[in-house]
């Protein structure tokens, strides 16, 4: 069983005019033909088709050049809605008021379970003064069942997509005028059109994720190699730190293995001398103690010396002392003959004094000449008239004499006449002065000094005797001359070896702290990458992301051949199902049937493929620049080589003039083709089968007629003008409105 | 082409299998069973097929985080 269409229905649908009732053509599951001459509306019978499953209509352009296509396929807009309108409908409507057109499909498929479906599409449109206005676009689907038609909510669009999927519409809605461009044999159309049927959907997402991936894996690489620079330069640095520690520690451990062998050396000449050292020591302790009786006898030989000698010193002093007590005698006389010449002169003046002065100013005199004041007192007196020493006024007379006499006295500026009085002043005052000095020294001297000292003497005489004593005693009893020189050399080699051995004591516990703390810092070293090539973390990150670099290369290299070889079998079932086709379709005509479909691919720029469809001839040349039913021929059988390909569910294949460049022969075997061997329904609208100038059938019109007649899954139309209106009107246009 | 299909024709093509899992078993593996085997293996050629596959349909930051969580 197959899919089908079971009727189509138009409402002022081009020169479609009326409700869906006066414009409907049914169809069996076969095949179905549709003979019509020339504007009758074949294209716009397939253009309502299209309409349903396409959403557009071919329209001819308004302006086109030579170089390009007549055709356009279009949407449907407030502009191009006229041309599609029936315009006796638009004539007969009054302005504001609603006319519809529309077109209705009615599906059956085939599945499981038979279901028909009926697509309502159709587009309300207002009159205007000026135009037409689009108000809107309905579209419904409803159920047949049992004879009824029920509504549904099922979707319109759901429902197009079963009756021909997208990616087939190119070939199962052909349009013979514009089948070159809907079905093309080489280029970008060929290749947007026949990649659709080779399924590499997933291949191509694959392919496109893995480009992603690898340009991600190579830029993760690249960090990781900036990561791994900037982590190689601390390594280096720790590498070189880690040297230095291993350098030291070897160096720690040398010195302290020297230090321990040292240690060993001074531990055995301690222990050697240890013995000799002992008795040395007591040896020297014995020394020590005579050496202290020698001390002390020296140092009371030392004591007798000095008395002896402070005796001899005290017997000259004393003869000294006697003739100094001479010399003072003899001073004395001296002193006192001076003493008397001075009182003489002292009461001399005196009595010049007494004669010629008052009692009262004497006495102030006196007083100040005791006093001796310095002579600018004297002088500030006189010119205050008064005495600072008695507070008494001072007359004229006194003035006078302080001024002239005492003041010139006091100042030295007496005349000579009283030197000899002040020379022997001078001597009488060192006299005195010496007098009194020796007085004290030598009035009572010791005349007995030597008893003292010879006491001392004799106490030192007896304590040395005692010491002396002590001393034969210790020899007797301890021995004499125990120390030698043996000792010496014992006490100092065991001595020093202990000096040693705690030096080197010292040296290995500073240097065993040393090595520690080295060797705990070379731990925490001992996981970096070491000289056979261990790595760190970030290096194992990039040596990952290199290998993953690789695979993903390899692999996309994989995808490629996989698409390469997809795209390879698809082309070789095209050909061969092309060819098939092409043979067929060419039975009837000798040199074309001895040619062949050939299909030309590569995988081309970006892995995207490309296609040619070539007719070679037997000695594989290129025949493809023929044109005309050639080029028809070969572009049928590329549609149905992929038709019989791809298509299992078996969609209709609805054609608008595909053989209009072909001879009648060559279209008739096509149809007798399509008819006896199509598994699909074809629905396809010709005029190869029409007579204008009889205004009926030809002879292969008839003879195809009289086939399908034959045949209860297939029917034959013909459309005539008086049969479908609108003939007799032109299409309308838009300046026309 | 499946992605089951496609997987089939990665894992045992010769250059790839020889190459990247030569001493590992693929026969029965399909989409379920890869991150398993890759993880059981450890083996970060397969991890990464996986993350190939199971993100055809992904953005482009979820196909980087994937793959970033590969290191």
């Amino acid at each position: 069983m197959k899919n089908y269409i079971k009727s189509i229905q138009l409402k002022n649908w081009f020169n479609f005019l009326g409700d869906y009732s006066e414009n409907n053509f049914e169809f069996e599951p076969g095949f179905n033909v549709i003979v019509a001459a020339n504007d009758v509306g074949k294209t716009k019978l397939h253009n309502a088709f299209r309409w349903i499953l396409e959403n557009k209509v071919i329209l001819r352009k308004e302006d086109y050049q030579d170089d390009e296509a007549a055709y356009e396929a279009v949407s449907l807009n407030e502009k191009n809605i006229v041309k599609i309108l029936n315009n006796k409908s638009y004539n007969a409507a009054s302005v504001n008021e609603t006319i519809r057109l529309g077109v209705k499909v009615h599906y059956v498929e085939n599945s499981n379970q038979s279901k028909e479906r009926i697509l309502i599409k159709e587009i309300q449109i207002r009159k205007e003064p000026d135009g037409l206005k689009i108000l809107t676009e309905l579209k419904s689907v409803k159920k047949v069942e049992r004879g009824n038609v029920l509504s549904t909510s099922e979707l319109f669009e759901d429902w197009v997509k079963k009756i021909i999927p997208k990616n087939l519409r190119s070939f199962f809605l052909v349009q013979g005028e514009t089948l070159d461009t809907m079905t093309p044999l080489k280029g970008d159309n060929l290749k947007r059109t026949l990649t659709k049927f080779v399924d590499i959907n997933v291949l191509d997402k694959f392919l496109k994720t893995s480009n992603y991936a690898s340009n991600k894996i190579e830029t993760l690489r690249q960090d990781y190699e900036k990561k791994d620079n900037q982590g190689q330069e601390k390594l280096e640095q720790k590498i070189q730190e880690k040297t230095e520690l291993e350098n030291d520690i070897k160096r720690l451990e040398d010195e302290i293995e020297q230090y321990y062998e040292l240690k060993e050396d001074a531990l055995k000449k301690k222990s050697k001398w240890e013995k000799s050292f002992l008795k040395s020591k007591e040896n020297r302790k014995l020394k020590n103690k005579l050496d202290n009786y020698e001390q002390k006898i020296e140092n009371k030989n030392s004591k007798i010396e000095e008395n002896y000698f402070r005796l001899k010193e005290n017997y000259i002093l004393n003869e000294f002392y006697f003739s100094k007590v001479f010399n003072i005698n003899t001073q004395k006389e001296k002193l006192e003959n001076s003493i008397n010449f001075f009182k003489d002169i002292m009461s001399k003046r005196r009595s010049e004094i007494q004669i010629n002065l008052d009692d009262h100013i004497q006495s102030m005199l006196y007083t100040l000449e005791k006093s001796q004041p310095k002579p600018e007192i004297l002088e500030r007196m006189i010119d205050e008239g008064k005495c600072y020493v008695c507070s008494h006024n001072l007359d004229n007379e006194s003035k006078d004499y302080m001024k002239n006499i005492l003041i010139p006295y006091f100042k030295g500026q007496l005349e000579n006449q009283d030197d000899k009085f002040l020379d022997l002043y001078d001597e009488v005052h060192s006299l005195l002065n010496d007098f009194r000095y020796h007085q004290n020294r030598y009035e009572t001297p010791n005349f007995n000094p030597f008893d003292r000292v010879i006491e001392r003497i004799n106490e030192a005489e007896t304590a040395k005797e005692s010491i002396e004593e002590e001393k034969e005693q210790f020899i007797e009893e301890n021995g004499d001359s125990n120390v030698k020189t043996n000792d010496e050399l014992s006490i100092s080699t065991y001595e020093n070896a202990s000096r040693d051995l705690e030096k080197y004591e010292t040296h290995i516990k500073n240097i065993s702290g040393e090595l520690e703390i080295k060797k705990n810092k070379l731990n925490e070293l001992k996981n970096l990458r070491t000289e056979d090539g261990e790595e760190l973390k970030e290096s194992k990150n990039t040596l990952k992301a290199k290998r993953l670099e690789e695979f993903s290369s390899d692999l996309r290299n994989i995808l490629v051949s996989i698409i390469d070889k997809e795209y390879n079998e698809f082309k070789n079932q095209l050909e061969e199902s092309a060819n098939k086709n092409f043979k067929k379709l060419t039975v009837t005509n000798k040199n074309l049937n001895a040619q062949s479909v050939k299909v030309d691919y590569k995988l081309a720029f970006k892995n995207q493929p490309d296609f040619e469809v070539k007719i070679v001839d037997q000695f594989g040349n290129n025949m493809s620049d023929g044109g005309g039913a050639a080029q028809t021929l070969r572009q049928l059988a590329l549609v149905f080589g992929l038709i019989d390909m791809v298509d299992r569910v078996r969609h209709p294949f609805i054609a608008d003039a595909p053989t209009s460049n072909m001879t009648a022969n060559l279209a008739f075997t096509f149809y007798e083709k399509q008819l006896n061997s199509s598994p699909n329904q074809n629905i396809v609208m010709t005029k190869e089968f029409w007579d204008d100038q009889k205004n009926d059938l030809n002879s292969k019109g008839n003879e195809l007629l009289d086939n399908i007649k034959d045949n209860q899954n297939s029917t034959f139309h013909i459309m005539t003008a008086d049969k479908k209106i609108a003939l007799d009107q032109p299409d309308l246009k838009i300046d026309e409105l | 082409m499946n992605k089951d299909k496609l997987l089939k024709e990665i894992l045992h093509n010769k250059e790839l299998k020889e190459k990247y899992w030569n001493d590992i078993e693929v026969e029965n593996i399909n989409l379920n069973t890869l991150y398993r085997l890759a993880d059981e293996e450890d083996n970060d050629y397969l991890k990464y097929l996986y993350v190939m596959f199971n993100n055809l349909d992904s953005t482009k930051n979820r196909i980087t985080q994937s793959l970033t969580n590969l290191f």
